[in-house]
């Protein structure tokens, strides 16, 4: 239709599906990308553009039927040596960079060491680096190791890496979620990389969840909601507002509000506990209070802080923080042990090192953390561990039933279950829970949400940080928004649609008002 | 009495304690080799007394293995203890259950000298362990002038130690079987030793849940210091003599009948009696080698294929094999819990260097 497809597409999808058991990801997708553009790929969490980039990326082999065409040259799937060979380059979130090699090395490592008579040629390849740098007008000592640089850097390097393979050298480049790991100053130092590699001929698919990105950044974007891609667009013609409600779905607000008769405002009296003063690596200074009985939601993209609140909290990772209970008891910075003996625990994904430990079984991650209570002159009480355990597996209806099994052998959901019976049957005051939900199926995951209601209404407090905004509209009383570390909105149960969460968490900004008119 | 059958089953069942099935195969392929000497009752006594020192210094290794914790220093314990002890029943006229206890003693502070290394200076554990027993070791050299040593009260009375018997078994084999009881009731009956499996399997799972990773680890290499020198006063005792550098060859016969010993019983963890089976297994096939004529290097060929073959075994079957680390799956995300094949990929993908 514009002059510009006289070309043909760099990447062409046509009908591509993917059938996990029990799943359905992509459902017939199909996707043009460009010469030389940028192509945004937005859709919610589980709406399918993970398992594209790996389908692109020859992790996965879809369903039979799709074909993907790089260049006119049809791509075989489920090879990523083959993905690579027809040019096409991820940056994953993870940069696979190594942090204590330099950039020569790390470079060398992507695009292959130039030798001469069997040795590595050092000179030719730091030649090859600084020539790659100056393309994308960088300059940093190439010579120190990677983790000394600024996190742009390290993400450059990747870049430099990906578009100057040999053969193919880049024709198309996926970015997937590059500006979660970066602090906000080194945004525009990317934009402009990417719009380098733009300029040098190559197609860059764009994954990210912050809208401005998109409007600044992105030619087109194509939309994907429950595997389905709902359309591609040209950014230019749309709105923050028209691009979150694709994202979300329409119909999606009504439905919420009828979800959200139920709340009742009701006074909960004084706080169950008061955190404030929450620092970490990206937060800054966070207060907030729970009531008895009251559920609070964290929500934020990945970079807000949303991530580490939960964690620094209980002392599961570094920061600072200073807890108060309704019993007076006051802490500074505890210990995951000492928040333990206040009655705060945290609840982990079940994917997550730490959530509960696969070599164990059941009934040994069920009674670990409150072992002591089991007891008896240095030695536990068996029956008794039994009995609770059993008692933990009917409640949450943990299959199969057996309490010795491995905890391992578990499927994600019945895991997810266990960690939330190890830390009940503490009898904790307060439950702070990290992502749910997070790789957990559609029934584990209302047997979730009705745990937590059903707590909080015995008067146990919950904060639930979640980067599923399905979670918190669940449960949540109320929901905390956090940006940039801090908490940027407060959005009571009434208020909670899925619009509305998104706007908040993706932070209105000029570009968006500029996208307006 | 017929439900009692299927868990009786598993219980016998190849996958729950192969090392035994295996043992008696052994015995019965040495018995038909060489009938007139190896199934006798001089062989089974020979057997159980050789194989003491072995079975002390597994034992010894057991805890540190389970809190997740290399004790590559039990050798240069062992070799230390044996000559301090000796030394002090020459040199000094103190008592012989307090040369004992000062030996013993002596055990615990190179297992605080571990501790401090691993815990407090982080070094991880195999290198520290294996710096701690290279010093032990040469302070074996130092302590005996580098000779064997000796004297009357040596081979005296002290000897009784490992000299006393009970039809004929003499007092080491019921050391090891007393030691074992008593590691398989802390293991698995106390609450302390559950958390060093936890600690073990998943330090993050430990700390998260309030146990006090540190404290745990510390525990486990102290015992095991302590247990090493107690094998090194029984060596001693049992040789009349002290040998400086004797404890060395223990070390790696440890490691396998540890790790061979974590392939039994369903829990598929580093366990006591699984060791002892594993100790007096490969010495059944040690001793029977060398009663059936093998060459002298025979032996150590059997340990080593048996170690493979039996972890390797096990591995097979699955993927439950025994793990000094936690190993960190890669990923673990949804839909594709049945694509395990994909999963590994993306762990690359995503961990690695796209190549």
């Amino acid at each position: 239709m514009t002059e510009r497809r006289v070309m043909p597409p760099t990447v062409q999808i046509s009908h591509l599906s993917k059938t996990f058991p029990g799943q359905q990801a992509l459902d017939d997708v199909n996707i043009s990308i460009q010469p030389a553009e940028i192509h945004a790929l937005l859709g919610q969490n589980g709406s399918g553009k993970s398992t594209l980039i790996k389908v692109l990326a020859g992790i996965y082999t879809p369903d039979p039927g799709a074909r993907i065409e790089v260049c006119g040259e049809p791509l075989s799937f489920g090879s990523p040596r083959e993905s690579r060979r027809l040019g096409l380059q991820f940056v994953h979130q993870a940069l696979g960079i190594v942090e204590e090699c330099t950039a020569v090395e790390n470079i060398a490592l992507g695009i292959g060491y130039r030798t001469r008579m069997g040795f590595i040629d050092w000179p030719a390849q730091r030649l090859k680096t600084q020539e790659l740098l100056t393309k994308l007008d960088l300059e940093f000592d190439i010579e120190c190791p990677v983790s000394r640089l600024r996190p742009v850097d390290r993400t450059a390097i990747a870049i430099a890496r990906a578009i100057d393979d040999e053969g193919h050298g880049g024709r198309l480049l996926v970015l997937d979620e590059p500006t979660a790991a970066l602090p906000p100053h080194e945004v525009d130092l990317l934009f402009s990389l990417v719009r380098q590699a733009r300029a040098s001929g190559t197609s860059v698919v764009y994954v990210s969840h912050r809208l401005n990105e998109i409007f600044e950044l992105a030619d087109r974007a194509t939309v994907l909601r429950d595997g389905v891609a709902v359309g591609t667009v040209e950014v230019k013609d749309l709105n923050h507002d028209i691009l979150a409600e694709m994202i979300v779905g329409e119909g999606m607000m009504e439905a919420d509000v009828a979800s959200n008769v139920v709340g009742e405002v009701v006074d909960r009296g004084p706080a169950l506990i008061k955190v404030s003063d929450l620092r970490g690596v990206r937060l800054d200074g966070v207060d907030f209070e729970v009531a008895p009985g009251e559920i609070v939601g964290v929500a934020g993209l990945t970079g807000s802080g949303r991530e580490e609140l939960a964690g620094v909290l209980v002392g599961e990772r570094a920061g600072s923080v200073a807890l108060e209970m309704d019993t007076g008891e006051t802490v500074r910075d505890p210990s995951p042990g000492r928040a333990k003996d206040l009655g705060v625990v945290l609840v982990l994904p079940n994917r997550k090192d730490g959530a509960a430990a696969d070599e164990l079984s059941v009934l040994e991650n069920i009674t670990l953390p409150a072992l002591q209570r089991y007891t008896r002159f240095g030695f536990t009480d068996r029956a008794e561990e039994r009995r609770d355990a059993l008692r933990w597996i009917e409640r949450l209806d943990i299959r199969p039933p057996n309490p010795d099994r491995r905890y391992g052998l578990l499927s994600g959901g019945n895991q997810q279950k266990v960690i939330f019976g190890k830390w009940l049957n503490l009898g904790p005051r307060v439950m702070v829970i990290d992502d749910p939900t997070s790789g957990v199926d559609i029934g584990a995951r209302s047997a979730i949400y009705g745990l937590i209601r059903e707590y909080a209404a015995t008067g146990m407090g919950f904060i639930v940080c979640s980067s599923d905004s399905d979670d918190l509209r669940a449960v949540c009383d109320r929901v905390l928004v956090l940006n940039e570390g801090r908490i940027v909105e407060e959005l009571p149960r009434e208020q909670l649609d899925e619009v509305r969460l998104l706007s908040a968490m993706m932070g209105r900004n000029p570009v968006s008002a500029v996208a307006d008119d | 009495m017929h439900e009692y059958w299927p868990r009786t089953r598993r219980f016998l069942g190849f996958g729950n304690i192969g090392a035994v099935y295996v043992w008696l195969f052994i015995i019965i392929l040495f018995t038909l080799w060489v009938p007139d000497v190896f199934p006798t009752v001089n062989t089974t006594q020979a057997i159980s007394r050789n194989f003491t020192t072995a079975g002390l210094a597994s034992l010894a290794i057991l805890l540190p293995m389970a809190s997740g914790t290399f004790d590559a220093s039990i050798g240069g314990t062992i070799s230390l203890s044996s000559v301090l002890c000796a030394w002090l029943l020459i040199n000094t006229g103190l008592p012989i259950p307090l040369v004992i206890l000062i030996t013993i003693a002596a055990g615990v502070g190179v297992g605080l000298f571990n501790a401090f290394t691993v815990i407090a200076l982080r070094i991880p554990s195999l290198i520290a362990t294996l710096a701690t027993w290279l010093i032990a070791d040469s302070l074996s050299v130092a302590v005996s002038g580098n000779r064997t040593i000796t004297s009357t009260r040596v081979s005296g009375e002290f000897t009784q130690i490992s000299r006393a018997d009970l039809w004929g078994f003499t007092a080491p084999f019921f050391y090891v079987i007393v030691l074992m009881v008593l590691l398989a009731i802390f293991m698995s009956f106390t609450s302390t030793g559950r958390m060093m499996y936890a600690v073990g399997f998943n330090p993050e799972v430990a700390r998260l849940s309030g146990v006090r990773v540190k404290r745990m680890q510390v525990m486990a290499l102290v015992a095991s210091g302590a247990i090493a020198a107690f094998a090194g006063v029984v060596l001693t005792a049992r040789l009349s003599s002290a040998t400086p550098t004797s404890g060395s060859p223990y070390l790696l016969p440890a490691f396998a009948a540890v790790f061979l010993g974590a392939t039994q019983f369903r829990a598929k963890r580093f366990n006591a009696p699984g060791t002892v089976i594993a100790v007096y297994m490969l010495g059944t096939g040690q001793y029977g080698l060398l009663l059936a004529g093998a060459p002298q290097w025979m032996p150590n060929v059997f340990q080593g294929v048996a170690l493979v073959a039996a972890i390797g075994l096990t591995q097979l079957r699955d993927d439950s094999a025994p793990k000094i680390r936690h190993r960190k799956s890669p990923n673990r995300t949804s839909p594709p819990s049945s694509d395990t094949k994909a999963a590994d990929v993306i762990g690359v993908a995503a961990e690695g260097t796209p190549r």
